[in-house]
Protein backbone atom coordinates (compact mmCIF):
# COMPACT_ATOMS: atom_id res chain seq x y z
CA UNK A 1 0.00 0.00 0.00
CA UNK A 2 1.24 3.45 -1.27
CA UNK A 3 0.25 6.47 1.14
CA UNK A 4 0.74 9.93 0.22
CA UNK A 5 0.41 12.91 2.64
CA UNK A 6 1.89 16.15 3.22
CA UNK A 7 1.55 15.86 6.82
CA UNK A 8 4.05 13.22 8.72
CA UNK A 9 1.70 13.06 11.57
CA UNK A 10 -1.55 11.84 9.18
CA UNK A 11 1.13 9.55 7.15
CA UNK A 12 2.08 7.92 10.54
CA UNK A 13 -1.14 7.41 12.10
CA UNK A 14 -2.19 5.93 8.80
CA UNK A 15 0.34 3.85 8.63
CA UNK A 16 0.76 2.44 12.07
CA UNK A 17 -3.39 1.82 11.34
CA UNK A 18 -2.55 0.05 8.12
CA UNK A 19 0.10 -1.91 9.67
CA UNK A 20 -2.17 -3.42 12.07
CA UNK A 21 -3.91 -5.59 9.45
CA UNK A 22 -0.51 -6.31 8.31
CA UNK A 23 -0.26 -4.48 5.53
CA UNK A 24 3.18 -3.20 3.96
CA UNK A 25 3.21 0.83 3.74
CA UNK A 26 5.17 3.02 1.99
CA UNK A 27 4.69 6.57 2.68
CA UNK A 28 5.42 9.66 0.81
CA UNK A 29 5.48 13.18 1.85
CA UNK A 30 6.09 14.82 -1.50
CA UNK A 31 3.70 14.08 -4.00
CA UNK A 32 5.98 14.85 -7.19
CA UNK A 33 7.40 11.77 -5.98
CA UNK A 34 4.63 9.15 -6.54
CA UNK A 35 4.80 8.59 -10.33
CA UNK A 36 8.25 7.99 -10.28
CA UNK A 37 8.00 5.68 -7.68
CA UNK A 38 4.79 3.59 -9.35
CA UNK A 39 7.13 3.19 -12.36
CA UNK A 40 10.04 2.25 -10.64
CA UNK A 41 7.81 -0.36 -9.10
CA UNK A 42 6.71 -1.43 -12.00
CA UNK A 43 10.37 -2.20 -13.55
CA UNK A 44 11.16 -4.08 -10.63
CA UNK A 45 7.85 -6.20 -10.75
CA UNK A 46 6.69 -5.33 -7.47
CA UNK A 47 3.59 -3.28 -7.82
CA UNK A 48 1.28 -1.60 -5.04
CA UNK A 49 -2.14 -3.21 -4.30
CA UNK A 50 -3.42 0.20 -3.97
CA UNK A 51 -2.22 3.89 -3.12
CA UNK A 52 -4.08 6.50 -0.82
CA UNK A 53 -3.57 10.18 -1.59
CA UNK A 54 -4.62 12.77 0.72
CA UNK A 55 -6.59 15.93 -1.75
CA UNK A 56 -5.16 18.85 -0.21
CA UNK A 57 -1.19 18.95 -0.35
CA UNK A 58 1.47 21.43 -2.10
CA UNK A 59 2.78 21.43 -5.52
CA UNK A 60 0.48 18.36 -6.79
CA UNK A 61 -2.51 17.97 -4.73
CA UNK A 62 -4.69 14.87 -4.60
CA UNK A 63 -6.11 14.83 -8.07
CA UNK A 64 -3.31 16.81 -10.08
CA UNK A 65 -1.57 13.03 -8.74
CA UNK A 66 -4.45 11.26 -9.97
CA UNK A 67 -5.16 12.47 -13.47
CA UNK A 68 -1.38 11.50 -13.94
CA UNK A 69 -1.50 7.78 -12.57
CA UNK A 70 -5.04 7.24 -14.99
CA UNK A 71 -3.50 9.01 -17.59
CA UNK A 72 0.22 7.26 -17.72
CA UNK A 73 0.17 4.37 -20.23
CA UNK A 74 1.48 2.00 -18.34
CA UNK A 75 -0.15 -0.89 -16.18
CA UNK A 76 0.33 2.19 -12.97
CA UNK A 77 -2.58 3.69 -14.75
CA UNK A 78 -5.38 1.05 -13.37
CA UNK A 79 -4.14 1.08 -9.82
CA UNK A 80 -7.04 1.13 -7.33
CA UNK A 81 -6.60 5.00 -5.40
CA UNK A 82 -8.35 5.80 -2.45
CA UNK A 83 -8.95 9.64 -1.79
CA UNK A 84 -8.51 11.38 1.39
CA UNK A 85 -10.66 14.56 1.72
CA UNK A 86 -11.77 17.13 3.67
CA UNK A 87 -15.09 18.54 4.73
CA UNK A 88 -13.93 21.58 2.45
CA UNK A 89 -14.01 19.50 -0.49
CA UNK A 90 -17.73 18.55 -1.50
CA UNK A 91 -17.94 21.05 -4.18
CA UNK A 92 -15.08 19.66 -6.20
CA UNK A 93 -16.23 18.89 -9.73
CA UNK A 94 -17.45 15.32 -10.20
CA UNK A 95 -15.25 14.23 -13.16
CA UNK A 96 -12.29 14.94 -11.13
CA UNK A 97 -13.77 12.88 -8.21
CA UNK A 98 -14.04 9.87 -10.84
CA UNK A 99 -10.40 9.77 -11.03
CA UNK A 100 -10.39 7.61 -7.61
CA UNK A 101 -12.10 4.21 -6.75
CA UNK A 102 -13.41 5.99 -3.56
CA UNK A 103 -13.38 8.60 -1.11
CA UNK A 104 -12.89 8.68 2.13
CA UNK A 105 -13.23 11.74 4.63
CA UNK A 106 -11.12 12.96 7.55
CA UNK A 107 -11.46 12.08 10.29
CA UNK A 108 -10.51 8.31 9.22
CA UNK A 109 -12.35 5.79 11.50
CA UNK A 110 -10.45 2.82 11.42
CA UNK A 111 -13.05 0.29 10.52
CA UNK A 112 -14.46 2.33 8.01
CA UNK A 113 -10.79 2.71 6.10
CA UNK A 114 -11.09 -1.63 6.51
CA UNK A 115 -14.36 -1.85 5.32
CA UNK A 116 -14.14 0.71 1.98
CA UNK A 117 -10.69 -0.61 1.24
CA UNK A 118 -11.87 -3.98 1.08
CA UNK A 119 -15.25 -3.03 -0.89
CA UNK A 120 -12.65 -1.34 -3.77
CA UNK A 121 -10.65 -4.69 -3.86
CA UNK A 122 -13.42 -6.58 -4.16
CA UNK A 123 -15.01 -4.51 -6.99
CA UNK A 124 -11.44 -4.47 -8.99
CA UNK A 125 -11.45 -8.52 -8.87
CA UNK A 126 -15.02 -8.30 -10.81
CA UNK A 127 -13.29 -5.33 -13.04
CA UNK A 128 -9.94 -4.85 -12.86
CA UNK A 129 -9.41 -1.51 -14.79
CA UNK A 130 -10.37 1.85 -14.02
CA UNK A 131 -13.82 2.13 -12.79
CA UNK A 132 -15.88 4.06 -15.70
CA UNK A 133 -18.25 5.54 -13.13
CA UNK A 134 -21.53 7.71 -14.90
CA UNK A 135 -21.38 10.95 -13.44
CA UNK A 136 -24.38 10.19 -11.87
CA UNK A 137 -23.13 7.42 -9.32
CA UNK A 138 -20.37 9.91 -8.85
CA UNK A 139 -22.17 12.25 -7.73
CA UNK A 140 -24.66 9.62 -5.45
CA UNK A 141 -21.24 9.05 -3.53
CA UNK A 142 -20.92 13.11 -3.57
CA UNK A 143 -24.13 13.52 -1.34
CA UNK A 144 -23.19 9.79 0.61
CA UNK A 145 -20.22 11.47 1.91
CA UNK A 146 -21.75 14.68 2.94
CA UNK A 147 -24.26 12.58 5.33
CA UNK A 148 -21.55 11.29 7.26
CA UNK A 149 -19.58 14.33 7.33
CA UNK A 150 -22.98 15.97 8.83
CA UNK A 151 -23.09 13.30 11.07
CA UNK A 152 -19.89 13.57 12.80
CA UNK A 153 -18.78 17.05 14.42
CA UNK A 154 -16.10 18.21 17.10
CA UNK A 155 -17.69 20.35 19.53
CA UNK A 156 -15.42 23.34 20.74
CA UNK A 157 -15.69 24.37 23.98
CA UNK A 158 -13.88 28.04 24.85
CA UNK A 159 -14.98 31.26 26.21
CA UNK A 160 -11.97 32.72 25.10
CA UNK A 161 -12.70 34.18 21.72
CA UNK A 162 -9.41 34.38 20.46
CA UNK A 163 -8.38 31.12 21.45
CA UNK A 164 -12.31 29.31 20.25
CA UNK A 165 -11.37 31.33 16.81
CA UNK A 166 -7.86 29.70 16.42
CA UNK A 167 -8.52 26.42 17.42
CA UNK A 168 -11.33 26.66 15.33
CA UNK A 169 -9.26 27.65 12.20
CA UNK A 170 -6.76 25.15 12.80
CA UNK A 171 -9.51 22.38 13.06
CA UNK A 172 -11.43 23.63 10.05
CA UNK A 173 -7.93 23.74 8.00
CA UNK A 174 -7.44 20.14 8.56
CA UNK A 175 -10.99 19.09 7.37
CA UNK A 176 -12.52 18.52 10.31
CA UNK A 177 -16.21 20.48 10.61
CA UNK A 178 -16.55 22.35 14.23
CA UNK A 179 -19.07 23.40 16.72
CA UNK A 180 -18.52 26.02 19.02
CA UNK A 181 -19.82 26.46 22.61
CA UNK A 182 -18.91 29.78 24.75
CA UNK A 183 -18.63 27.94 28.17
CA UNK A 184 -19.76 24.45 29.72
CA UNK A 185 -23.36 24.81 30.16
CA UNK A 186 -23.47 25.67 26.69
CA UNK A 187 -21.77 22.72 25.72
CA UNK A 188 -23.99 20.40 27.45
CA UNK A 189 -27.59 22.13 26.15
CA UNK A 190 -25.97 21.47 22.93
CA UNK A 191 -24.97 17.60 23.79
CA UNK A 192 -28.84 17.17 25.01
CA UNK A 193 -30.01 19.10 22.17
CA UNK A 194 -28.55 16.62 19.53
CA UNK A 195 -27.16 13.33 21.05
CA UNK A 196 -24.63 11.81 18.79
CA UNK A 197 -23.88 14.65 16.60
CA UNK A 198 -20.48 14.97 17.87
CA UNK A 199 -18.00 12.33 17.77
CA UNK A 200 -15.39 14.41 20.25
CA UNK A 201 -15.08 17.62 22.32
CA UNK A 202 -12.41 20.34 23.01
CA UNK A 203 -13.29 21.34 26.44
CA UNK A 204 -11.59 24.55 28.17
CA UNK A 205 -11.09 23.80 31.86
CA UNK A 206 -11.23 27.53 33.55
CA UNK A 207 -14.62 29.05 32.12
CA UNK A 208 -17.36 31.41 33.51
CA UNK A 209 -21.02 29.77 33.85
CA UNK A 210 -20.01 26.12 34.19
CA UNK A 211 -16.32 25.36 34.17
CA UNK A 212 -14.80 22.13 32.08
CA UNK A 213 -14.81 19.67 35.03
CA UNK A 214 -18.54 20.40 35.60
CA UNK A 215 -19.66 20.39 32.25
CA UNK A 216 -17.94 16.90 31.91
CA UNK A 217 -19.70 15.60 35.03
CA UNK A 218 -22.85 16.92 33.56
CA UNK A 219 -22.33 15.18 30.20
CA UNK A 220 -20.84 11.45 31.81
CA UNK A 221 -23.85 11.37 34.17
CA UNK A 222 -26.21 11.75 31.24
CA UNK A 223 -24.36 8.94 29.24
CA UNK A 224 -24.71 6.51 31.98
CA UNK A 225 -28.56 6.89 32.19
CA UNK A 226 -28.93 6.94 28.64
CA UNK A 227 -27.64 3.36 28.73
CA UNK A 228 -29.88 0.37 29.78
CA UNK A 229 -27.75 -2.77 30.22
CA UNK A 230 -25.59 -1.98 27.07
CA UNK A 231 -21.87 -0.39 27.34
CA UNK A 232 -22.09 3.33 26.70
CA UNK A 233 -21.02 5.28 24.26
CA UNK A 234 -18.22 7.30 25.89
CA UNK A 235 -17.80 10.38 24.14
CA UNK A 236 -14.27 11.25 24.09
CA UNK A 237 -13.53 14.77 25.73
CA UNK A 238 -10.37 16.00 25.61
CA UNK A 239 -9.32 19.24 28.14
CA UNK A 240 -7.90 22.24 26.89
CA UNK A 241 -5.28 23.57 30.11
CA UNK A 242 -2.80 26.18 30.53
CA UNK A 243 -2.10 24.67 33.97
CA UNK A 244 0.34 21.75 34.81
CA UNK A 245 -0.23 22.26 38.21
CA UNK A 246 -0.42 19.08 41.10
CA UNK A 247 -3.48 17.94 41.07
CA UNK A 248 -5.10 19.22 37.77
CA UNK A 249 -4.37 15.75 36.03
CA UNK A 250 -6.38 13.40 38.68
CA UNK A 251 -8.99 16.33 38.98
CA UNK A 252 -9.53 15.84 35.22
CA UNK A 253 -9.65 12.01 35.18
CA UNK A 254 -12.30 12.70 38.02
CA UNK A 255 -14.62 14.32 35.91
CA UNK A 256 -14.26 12.15 33.30
CA UNK A 257 -12.18 13.60 30.76
CA UNK A 258 -9.87 11.40 28.67
CA UNK A 259 -6.99 13.16 27.44
CA UNK A 260 -5.47 16.87 27.71
CA UNK A 261 -3.74 19.57 25.18
CA UNK A 262 -1.94 21.99 26.65
CA UNK A 263 -1.71 25.79 25.71
CA UNK A 264 -0.78 27.63 23.93
CA UNK A 265 -2.34 25.28 21.53
CA UNK A 266 0.15 23.70 18.44
CA UNK A 267 -1.97 22.69 15.51
CA UNK A 268 -0.01 19.55 15.72
CA UNK A 269 -1.04 18.59 18.46
CA UNK A 270 -4.62 19.69 17.90
CA UNK A 271 -4.65 17.44 14.79
CA UNK A 272 -2.70 14.63 16.81
CA UNK A 273 -5.47 14.28 19.45
CA UNK A 274 -8.23 14.33 17.13
CA UNK A 275 -6.90 11.26 14.86
CA UNK A 276 -5.90 9.47 18.38
CA UNK A 277 -9.34 9.59 19.43
CA UNK A 278 -11.28 9.05 15.85
CA UNK A 279 -9.43 6.17 14.85
CA UNK A 280 -10.24 3.81 19.00
CA UNK B 1 6.69 42.33 14.68
CA UNK B 2 6.53 39.78 11.56
CA UNK B 3 3.10 38.61 11.16
CA UNK B 4 3.75 35.96 8.75
CA UNK B 5 6.24 34.12 10.76
CA UNK B 6 3.73 34.30 13.70
CA UNK B 7 1.44 32.61 11.43
CA UNK B 8 3.85 30.04 10.32
CA UNK B 9 4.47 28.89 13.46
CA UNK B 10 0.78 28.55 14.19
CA UNK B 11 0.39 26.53 10.58
CA UNK B 12 -1.59 29.76 9.52
CA UNK B 13 -1.39 32.06 6.30
CA UNK B 14 -0.65 35.80 7.51
CA UNK B 15 -4.19 37.02 6.41
CA UNK B 16 -5.74 33.95 8.94
CA UNK B 17 -3.27 35.57 11.51
CA UNK B 18 -4.09 39.05 11.10
CA UNK B 19 -7.78 38.08 11.78
CA UNK B 20 -6.40 37.03 15.35
CA UNK B 21 -4.85 39.27 16.18
CA UNK B 22 -7.57 42.03 14.96
CA UNK B 23 -9.91 40.02 17.43
CA UNK B 24 -7.30 40.20 20.31
CA UNK B 25 -6.74 43.41 19.36
CA UNK B 26 -10.32 44.12 20.00
CA UNK B 27 -10.99 41.72 23.08
CA UNK B 28 -8.19 42.87 24.68
CA UNK B 29 -9.10 46.37 24.98
CA UNK B 30 -12.15 45.26 26.53
CA UNK B 31 -10.18 43.27 28.68
CA UNK B 32 -8.00 46.38 29.53
CA UNK B 33 -10.93 48.16 30.54
CA UNK B 34 -12.21 45.07 32.51
CA UNK B 35 -9.00 45.73 34.49
CA UNK B 36 -9.30 49.42 34.95
CA UNK B 37 -12.79 48.96 36.81
CA UNK B 38 -11.37 46.01 38.80
CA UNK B 39 -8.48 48.49 39.98
CA UNK B 40 -10.51 51.45 41.18
CA UNK B 41 -13.55 48.73 42.70
CA UNK B 42 -9.81 46.87 44.40
CA UNK B 43 -11.68 44.30 43.32
CA UNK B 44 -9.06 41.47 42.69
CA UNK B 45 -11.12 38.56 41.57
CA UNK B 46 -12.30 40.58 38.51
CA UNK B 47 -8.53 41.67 37.45
CA UNK B 48 -7.48 38.11 38.06
CA UNK B 49 -10.21 36.91 35.25
CA UNK B 50 -9.42 39.98 32.57
CA UNK B 51 -5.52 39.30 33.27
CA UNK B 52 -6.12 35.72 32.66
CA UNK B 53 -7.94 36.02 29.67
CA UNK B 54 -5.99 38.27 28.04
CA UNK B 55 -2.73 35.93 29.14
CA UNK B 56 -4.52 33.12 27.28
CA UNK B 57 -5.34 34.55 24.07
CA UNK B 58 -1.58 36.69 23.86
CA UNK B 59 0.08 33.27 24.89
CA UNK B 60 -1.72 30.84 21.69
CA UNK B 61 -0.76 33.74 19.00
CA UNK B 62 2.67 33.94 20.57
CA UNK B 63 2.37 37.40 21.37
CA UNK B 64 4.74 36.72 24.31
CA UNK B 65 5.50 40.47 26.03
CA UNK B 66 1.82 40.84 26.15
CA UNK B 67 1.64 37.22 27.45
CA UNK B 68 4.60 38.03 30.18
CA UNK B 69 3.03 41.25 31.39
CA UNK B 70 -0.67 40.05 31.69
CA UNK B 71 0.93 37.03 33.67
CA UNK B 72 2.08 39.43 36.55
CA UNK B 73 -1.27 40.98 36.27
CA UNK B 74 -2.61 37.77 36.97
CA UNK B 75 -0.08 36.79 40.04
CA UNK B 76 -0.28 40.15 41.67
CA UNK B 77 -4.36 40.09 41.57
CA UNK B 78 -3.92 36.41 42.90
CA UNK B 79 -1.99 37.52 45.65
CA UNK B 80 -4.45 40.67 46.40
CA UNK B 81 -1.66 42.90 45.72
CA UNK B 82 -3.45 45.34 43.78
CA UNK B 83 -1.00 48.06 44.27
CA UNK B 84 1.23 46.40 41.72
CA UNK B 85 -1.11 46.52 38.57
CA UNK B 86 -1.37 50.06 37.65
CA UNK B 87 2.22 50.40 36.02
CA UNK B 88 1.65 46.66 34.47
CA UNK B 89 -1.77 47.88 33.02
CA UNK B 90 -0.34 51.29 31.59
CA UNK B 91 2.19 48.87 29.90
CA UNK B 92 -0.44 46.44 28.28
CA UNK B 93 -2.16 49.59 27.31
CA UNK B 94 0.88 50.78 25.24
CA UNK B 95 1.77 47.23 23.94
CA UNK B 96 -1.71 46.76 22.36
CA UNK B 97 -1.20 50.28 20.97
CA UNK B 98 2.15 48.79 19.45
CA UNK B 99 0.43 45.96 18.23
CA UNK B 100 -2.71 47.59 16.64
CA UNK B 101 -0.29 50.45 14.90
CA UNK B 102 2.18 47.17 13.63
CA UNK B 103 -0.82 45.80 12.43
CA UNK B 104 -2.25 48.27 10.81
CA UNK B 105 -5.73 48.50 12.64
Amino acid sequence: MLIVDDNATNLNILSHVLKLVEMEVVSLQDSREVLPLLESTLKENAPFDAAIIDIQMPFLDGYDVAKMIRTTRSPVQDLPLIALSSVLERDVRKDRRAWFDCFLTKPIRKNRLYAELKRVFDERKETPTVPKRTEQEAHKEVLHDGDKEHAEKILLVEDNLVNQKLAKMMLTKAGFHVDVADNGKEAVEKIIASPGLYHMIFMDVQMPEMDGIEATKEIRKREGRREHGKKPERLPIVAMTAHAMKGDRERRIEAGMDDYLTKPIKKESVIEIVYKWSIK
Amino acid sequence: MNFKELGENLGLEEDEYMELVELLIETGKADLQKLKTAMEQEDSDEARNAAHSLKGASGNLGLMDIFETAGQCEAAALNHQMNDLPPLVKKIGDMLETLSIAAGI
